[in-house]
Protein backbone atom coordinates (compact mmCIF):
# COMPACT_ATOMS: atom_id res chain seq x y z
CA UNK A 1 0.00 0.00 0.00
CA UNK A 2 2.63 2.76 0.88
CA UNK A 3 4.92 1.68 -1.95
CA UNK A 4 1.99 2.37 -4.09
CA UNK A 5 1.09 5.28 -2.74
CA UNK A 6 4.60 6.53 -2.75
CA UNK A 7 4.62 5.49 -7.03
CA UNK A 8 1.03 7.49 -7.51
CA UNK A 9 2.74 10.74 -5.75
CA UNK A 10 5.81 10.71 -7.49
CA UNK A 11 3.64 10.15 -10.48
CA UNK A 12 1.35 13.22 -9.52
CA UNK A 13 4.74 15.43 -8.85
CA UNK A 14 5.87 14.65 -12.27
CA UNK A 15 2.64 15.56 -13.40
CA UNK A 16 2.24 18.61 -12.57
CA UNK A 17 5.92 19.87 -13.20
CA UNK A 18 4.72 18.73 -16.71
CA UNK A 19 2.21 20.80 -16.40
CA UNK A 20 3.95 23.97 -15.38
CA UNK A 21 6.69 23.14 -18.08
CA UNK A 22 4.11 23.02 -20.79
CA UNK A 23 2.45 26.58 -19.28
CA UNK A 24 5.52 28.21 -19.03
CA UNK A 25 6.94 27.40 -22.74
CA UNK A 26 3.50 28.44 -23.86
CA UNK A 27 3.61 31.71 -22.10
CA UNK A 28 7.25 32.70 -22.57
CA UNK A 29 7.32 35.50 -24.93
CA UNK A 30 4.05 37.04 -22.97
CA UNK A 31 6.43 36.84 -20.06
CA UNK A 32 9.69 38.25 -21.49
CA UNK A 33 7.08 40.84 -23.06
CA UNK A 34 6.31 41.72 -19.58
CA UNK A 35 9.58 42.05 -18.01
CA UNK A 36 10.47 44.40 -20.63
CA UNK A 37 10.41 48.38 -20.53
CA UNK A 38 7.48 48.96 -22.70
CA UNK A 39 5.43 45.57 -22.59
CA UNK A 40 2.94 47.52 -24.47
CA UNK A 41 5.46 48.31 -27.30
CA UNK A 42 6.15 44.27 -27.43
CA UNK A 43 2.28 43.99 -28.16
CA UNK A 44 3.08 46.37 -31.07
CA UNK A 45 5.72 44.54 -32.47
CA UNK A 46 3.94 40.93 -32.39
CA UNK A 47 0.75 42.65 -33.21
CA UNK A 48 1.87 44.29 -36.36
CA UNK A 49 5.29 41.77 -37.31
CA UNK A 50 7.48 45.26 -36.93
CA UNK A 51 11.19 44.33 -37.79
CA UNK A 52 14.02 45.63 -35.20
CA UNK A 53 14.71 48.94 -37.13
CA UNK A 54 10.88 49.70 -37.04
CA UNK A 55 10.53 48.73 -33.52
CA UNK A 56 13.63 51.43 -32.18
CA UNK A 57 12.39 54.11 -34.45
CA UNK A 58 8.88 53.63 -32.60
CA UNK A 59 10.32 53.19 -29.24
CA UNK A 60 11.83 56.45 -29.34
CA UNK A 61 8.76 58.17 -31.00
CA UNK A 62 6.83 56.70 -27.92
CA UNK A 63 9.48 57.94 -25.43
CA UNK A 64 9.02 61.79 -27.33
CA UNK A 65 5.07 61.27 -26.99
CA UNK A 66 5.16 60.16 -23.58
CA UNK A 67 6.66 63.46 -22.10
CA UNK A 68 3.94 65.77 -24.48
CA UNK A 69 1.37 63.06 -23.15
CA UNK A 70 1.97 64.10 -19.37
CA UNK A 71 2.22 67.46 -19.87
CA UNK A 72 -1.06 67.50 -21.89
CA UNK A 73 -2.82 65.25 -19.45
CA UNK A 74 -1.88 67.93 -16.75
CA UNK A 75 -3.37 70.65 -18.37
CA UNK A 76 -6.42 68.65 -19.32
CA UNK A 77 -6.70 67.72 -15.46
CA UNK A 78 -6.42 71.15 -14.72
CA UNK A 79 -9.05 72.69 -16.43
CA UNK A 80 -11.20 69.83 -15.68
CA UNK A 81 -10.67 70.82 -11.60
CA UNK A 82 -11.29 74.68 -13.27
CA UNK A 83 -14.93 73.14 -14.94
CA UNK A 84 -16.09 71.45 -11.54
CA UNK A 85 -15.46 74.16 -9.13
CA UNK A 86 -17.00 76.67 -11.66
CA UNK A 87 -20.13 74.00 -11.80
CA UNK A 88 -19.96 73.73 -8.04
CA UNK A 89 -20.20 77.27 -7.42
CA UNK A 90 -22.45 78.51 -10.29
CA UNK A 91 -25.89 77.47 -9.63
CA UNK A 92 -27.40 78.34 -13.36
CA UNK A 93 -25.68 78.09 -16.64
CA UNK A 94 -23.24 81.44 -16.87
CA UNK A 95 -20.58 82.63 -19.27
CA UNK A 96 -17.85 81.37 -16.43
CA UNK A 97 -19.28 78.13 -17.22
CA UNK A 98 -19.27 78.52 -20.75
CA UNK A 99 -15.72 79.53 -20.52
CA UNK A 100 -14.69 76.67 -18.17
CA UNK A 101 -16.70 73.91 -20.20
CA UNK A 102 -15.27 75.37 -23.54
CA UNK A 103 -11.62 75.20 -22.09
CA UNK A 104 -12.11 71.72 -21.17
CA UNK A 105 -13.17 70.79 -24.58
CA UNK A 106 -10.50 72.93 -26.37
CA UNK A 107 -8.01 70.80 -24.06
CA UNK A 108 -9.77 67.56 -24.72
CA UNK A 109 -9.39 68.31 -28.15
CA UNK A 110 -5.42 69.51 -28.27
CA UNK A 111 -5.23 65.85 -26.73
CA UNK A 112 -7.07 64.15 -28.70
CA UNK A 113 -5.09 66.20 -31.66
CA UNK A 114 -1.71 64.82 -30.22
CA UNK A 115 -3.01 61.26 -30.20
CA UNK A 116 -3.69 61.21 -33.67
CA UNK A 117 -0.57 63.05 -34.55
CA UNK A 118 1.78 60.10 -33.20
CA UNK A 119 -0.70 57.46 -34.57
CA UNK A 120 0.38 58.71 -37.95
CA UNK A 121 3.74 59.33 -37.25
CA UNK A 122 3.82 55.55 -36.02
CA UNK A 123 2.16 54.23 -38.87
CA UNK A 124 4.15 55.94 -41.23
CA UNK A 125 6.86 53.96 -39.95
CA UNK A 126 4.85 50.09 -40.79
CA UNK A 127 4.36 48.47 -43.81
CA UNK A 128 1.34 49.67 -45.36
CA UNK A 129 -1.22 46.84 -44.64
CA UNK A 130 0.00 46.88 -41.13
CA UNK A 131 -0.30 50.60 -40.82
CA UNK A 132 -3.98 50.43 -42.44
CA UNK A 133 -4.53 47.84 -39.11
CA UNK A 134 -2.87 50.05 -36.31
CA UNK A 135 -4.71 52.80 -37.29
CA UNK A 136 -8.23 51.26 -37.39
CA UNK A 137 -7.20 50.04 -33.93
CA UNK A 138 -6.36 53.09 -32.30
CA UNK A 139 -9.53 55.10 -33.72
CA UNK A 140 -11.80 52.01 -32.24
CA UNK A 141 -10.05 52.24 -29.01
CA UNK A 142 -9.74 55.99 -28.70
CA UNK A 143 -11.74 57.80 -30.73
CA UNK A 144 -14.99 56.03 -31.06
CA UNK A 145 -17.16 57.51 -28.58
CA UNK A 146 -20.01 54.76 -28.39
CA UNK A 147 -19.44 53.20 -25.26
CA UNK A 148 -22.65 52.28 -23.24
CA UNK A 149 -21.84 51.37 -19.81
CA UNK A 150 -24.14 48.39 -18.79
CA UNK A 151 -24.63 45.56 -16.19
CA UNK A 152 -24.90 42.11 -17.26
CA UNK A 153 -27.01 39.59 -16.20
CA UNK A 154 -24.38 37.81 -14.28
CA UNK A 155 -24.14 41.27 -12.56
CA UNK A 156 -20.86 42.02 -14.48
CA UNK A 157 -20.03 45.71 -15.65
CA UNK A 158 -19.47 45.71 -19.04
CA UNK A 159 -18.61 48.77 -21.72
CA UNK A 160 -20.34 48.13 -24.50
CA UNK A 161 -19.51 49.44 -27.96
CA UNK A 162 -22.38 50.98 -29.79
CA UNK A 163 -21.17 50.56 -33.02
CA UNK A 164 -24.07 52.83 -34.57
CA UNK A 165 -23.04 55.21 -32.24
CA UNK A 166 -19.61 55.91 -34.00
CA UNK A 167 -18.99 57.85 -36.82
CA UNK A 168 -17.60 55.41 -40.06
CA UNK A 169 -14.53 54.65 -38.69
CA UNK A 170 -13.24 52.68 -41.82
CA UNK A 171 -13.12 54.92 -44.69
CA UNK A 172 -12.71 58.72 -42.88
CA UNK A 173 -9.30 57.87 -41.48
CA UNK A 174 -8.20 55.91 -44.31
CA UNK A 175 -9.25 58.19 -46.86
CA UNK A 176 -7.43 61.29 -45.24
CA UNK A 177 -3.70 59.38 -44.96
CA UNK A 178 -4.24 59.24 -48.97
CA UNK B 1 -18.37 -23.90 37.89
CA UNK B 2 -21.82 -22.39 36.65
CA UNK B 3 -20.41 -20.98 33.33
CA UNK B 4 -17.81 -23.75 32.54
CA UNK B 5 -21.37 -26.18 31.90
CA UNK B 6 -23.08 -25.23 28.92
CA UNK B 7 -26.83 -24.86 29.31
CA UNK B 8 -28.31 -28.05 27.50
CA UNK B 9 -30.53 -25.64 25.44
CA UNK B 10 -28.06 -23.48 24.16
CA UNK B 11 -25.92 -26.43 22.87
CA UNK B 12 -28.64 -28.02 21.21
CA UNK B 13 -29.86 -25.00 19.29
CA UNK B 14 -29.05 -24.62 15.65
CA UNK B 15 -29.48 -21.31 13.64
CA UNK B 16 -32.50 -21.42 11.23
CA UNK B 17 -30.71 -21.07 7.90
CA UNK B 18 -33.02 -20.16 5.43
CA UNK B 19 -33.34 -22.47 2.47
CA UNK B 20 -31.92 -20.77 0.00
CA UNK B 21 -29.00 -22.10 -1.74
CA UNK B 22 -27.02 -18.40 -2.57
CA UNK B 23 -27.71 -17.04 0.89
CA UNK B 24 -24.00 -17.96 2.07
CA UNK B 25 -22.27 -16.73 -0.96
CA UNK B 26 -24.74 -13.23 -0.35
CA UNK B 27 -23.55 -12.82 3.48
CA UNK B 28 -19.91 -13.10 2.01
CA UNK B 29 -20.37 -10.77 -0.82
CA UNK B 30 -22.52 -8.04 1.52
CA UNK B 31 -19.42 -8.33 3.96
CA UNK B 32 -17.07 -7.97 1.06
CA UNK B 33 -19.30 -4.53 -0.14
CA UNK B 34 -19.21 -3.48 2.87
CA UNK B 35 -15.04 -3.75 3.58
CA UNK B 36 -15.12 -2.28 -0.44
CA UNK B 37 -16.95 0.60 0.65
CA UNK B 38 -14.26 2.20 3.65
CA UNK B 39 -11.91 5.29 2.61
CA UNK B 40 -9.04 3.04 2.92
CA UNK B 41 -9.60 0.22 1.35
CA UNK B 42 -11.06 2.28 -1.85
CA UNK B 43 -8.07 3.92 -2.03
CA UNK B 44 -6.00 0.76 -1.79
CA UNK B 45 -8.55 -0.86 -4.58
CA UNK B 46 -7.68 2.21 -6.76
CA UNK B 47 -3.73 2.20 -6.17
CA UNK B 48 -4.10 -1.25 -7.07
CA UNK B 49 -6.01 -0.51 -10.17
CA UNK B 50 -3.74 2.12 -11.53
CA UNK B 51 -0.50 0.38 -10.53
CA UNK B 52 -1.31 -3.06 -12.50
CA UNK B 53 0.96 -3.40 -14.97
CA UNK B 54 -1.46 -4.07 -17.80
CA UNK B 55 -3.35 -0.72 -16.92
CA UNK B 56 -0.84 1.65 -15.70
CA UNK B 57 0.87 2.44 -19.09
CA UNK B 58 -2.68 3.41 -20.86
CA UNK B 59 -3.36 5.14 -17.61
CA UNK B 60 0.03 6.73 -17.63
CA UNK B 61 -0.16 7.93 -20.88
CA UNK B 62 -3.43 9.35 -20.69
CA UNK B 63 -2.82 11.39 -17.35
CA UNK B 64 0.39 12.88 -19.63
CA UNK B 65 -1.81 13.40 -22.51
CA UNK B 66 -4.65 15.14 -20.21
CA UNK B 67 -1.99 17.32 -18.66
CA UNK B 68 -0.21 17.93 -21.54
CA UNK B 69 -3.30 19.30 -23.54
CA UNK B 70 -4.71 20.97 -19.88
CA UNK B 71 -1.71 23.20 -19.86
CA UNK B 72 -1.47 24.05 -23.36
CA UNK B 73 -4.97 25.34 -23.36
CA UNK B 74 -4.87 27.07 -20.36
CA UNK B 75 -1.71 28.78 -21.58
CA UNK B 76 -3.15 29.74 -24.80
CA UNK B 77 -5.94 31.04 -22.83
CA UNK B 78 -3.34 33.36 -20.47
CA UNK B 79 -1.15 34.10 -23.85
CA UNK B 80 -3.95 35.71 -25.68
CA UNK B 81 -5.28 37.60 -22.80
CA UNK B 82 -1.98 38.96 -21.51
CA UNK B 83 -1.63 40.05 -25.11
CA UNK B 84 -4.97 41.50 -25.45
CA UNK B 85 -4.78 43.67 -22.26
CA UNK B 86 -0.93 45.10 -23.51
CA UNK B 87 -2.52 46.18 -26.21
CA UNK B 88 -5.45 48.05 -24.18
CA UNK B 89 -2.51 49.28 -22.46
CA UNK B 90 -0.73 50.69 -25.65
CA UNK B 91 -4.10 52.48 -26.08
CA UNK B 92 -4.39 54.26 -22.94
CA UNK B 93 -0.29 54.68 -22.91
CA UNK B 94 -0.59 56.66 -25.90
CA UNK B 95 -3.89 58.89 -24.95
CA UNK B 96 -3.78 61.67 -22.64
CA UNK B 97 -7.11 61.57 -21.73
CA UNK B 98 -6.54 58.03 -20.82
CA UNK B 99 -4.22 59.26 -18.29
CA UNK B 100 -6.19 62.33 -16.55
CA UNK B 101 -7.92 59.63 -13.90
CA UNK B 102 -4.66 58.51 -12.68
CA UNK B 103 -2.58 62.03 -12.82
CA UNK B 104 -5.93 63.63 -11.16
CA UNK B 105 -6.25 61.05 -8.20
CA UNK B 106 -2.26 62.03 -7.22
CA UNK B 107 -2.74 65.24 -7.91
CA UNK B 108 -6.02 65.69 -5.64
CA UNK B 109 -3.62 63.28 -3.06
CA UNK B 110 -1.42 66.54 -2.89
Amino acid sequence: MVKNLVIVSLSLALLSCLYGGVYSWITADTARAMQSDYPELEWLRREYELSDGQFSEIRKMHEEHDIVCRELCRDLVATQKDLESVISTHPQISTEVQEALAAWTRQRNRCREATLSHMYEVSSVMKDDAASRYRESIFRHLIVPGKMPHIGKNGEFHEELIEHAAPDSSGSLNSDDD
Amino acid sequence: MKDEKPIPELEEWKIDLPEDPHFHSAVWREIAMRDATSPANRLRDILDHLLIPRLAIPAASVAILVVFLGASLHGLRNREKAWENLGLVYSSAIDPISHTGAISSSLSDH
